[in-house]
């Protein structure tokens, strides 16, 4: 009994994440929609870094949908011990990392030629990609999980 | 840790999906198991040991 009710919870908190990633996704690609119709076409580093941020996340969504549908099909569960684990440590890691990036942001703010609201955008971009690569490291380089 | 996984997996004729659904995880988790580059938690070796109907001391060897 206990087992069908924790695979009911299991399968209830998969659930809730993918509809969550569908919902960011539809907002994604609504502002990015926005976004372009009403901006002026300027090439800047802040604005190639906003075009660059809705693709990573329009990447991510899809690989992200793809796998679940994947698991799915083969009855598999989305989540495990293993892949909770992996999360939990490229959580961990990333998390001290970007407080260096963070750290050497607000020493090299004063001298960098552009916007608060860029400098940000790099920031939170660059907490992105130090947690997907710490998320590969421990999936794939990572040779014991103990 | 070493384990027995592999050897009980080909005497009972399971693929690493058939165990990894009995269990309930993910397939990938049978293959770090197997190549013992992960230590499951007492529930998950409680499960395998008892799909192959031994005891966790007989599946995982210390």
């Amino acid at each position: 009994m206990f087992e069908k009710y924790n695979q009911t919870e299991e399968i209830m908190k998969s659930s809730l994440r993918t509809i969550l990633v569908v919902v960011i996704l539809v907002l994604v690609v609504a502002t990015f929609i926005l976004w372009i119709t009403n901006s002026e076409k300027s090439f800047d580093f802040g604005s190639i870094l906003m075009m660059v941020i809705p693709v990573i996340i329009l990447v991510y969504a899809v690989l992200f949908i793809r796998k679940r549908w994947a698991d799915a099909r083969e009855q598999m569960p989305a989540e495990d011990e293993l892949s909770r684990m992996i999360r939990l440590k490229s959580g961990y890691a990333s998390f001290q990392i970007s407080l260096f990036l963070w750290l050497v942001i607000g020493s090299i703010e004063d001298r960098v030629a552009l916007e608060g609201h860029t400098i940000i955008g790099a920031g939170i971009l660059g907490m992105a990609v130090i947690w997907a690569f710490c998320w590969i490291y421990y999936r794939y380089i990572r040779r014991s999980h103990d | 840790m070493t384990n027995r996984i592999r050897e009980l997996r080909a005497r009972d004729n399971l693929t690493q999906s058939d165990l990894a659904r009995k269990v309930g995880v993910r397939r990938e988790t049978i293959v770090f198991l197997e190549k013992g580059k992960y230590n499951p938690s007492l529930k998950l070796a409680y499960d395998i040991a008892r799909v192959f109907g031994m005891k966790i001391e007989e599946v995982f060897l210390f």
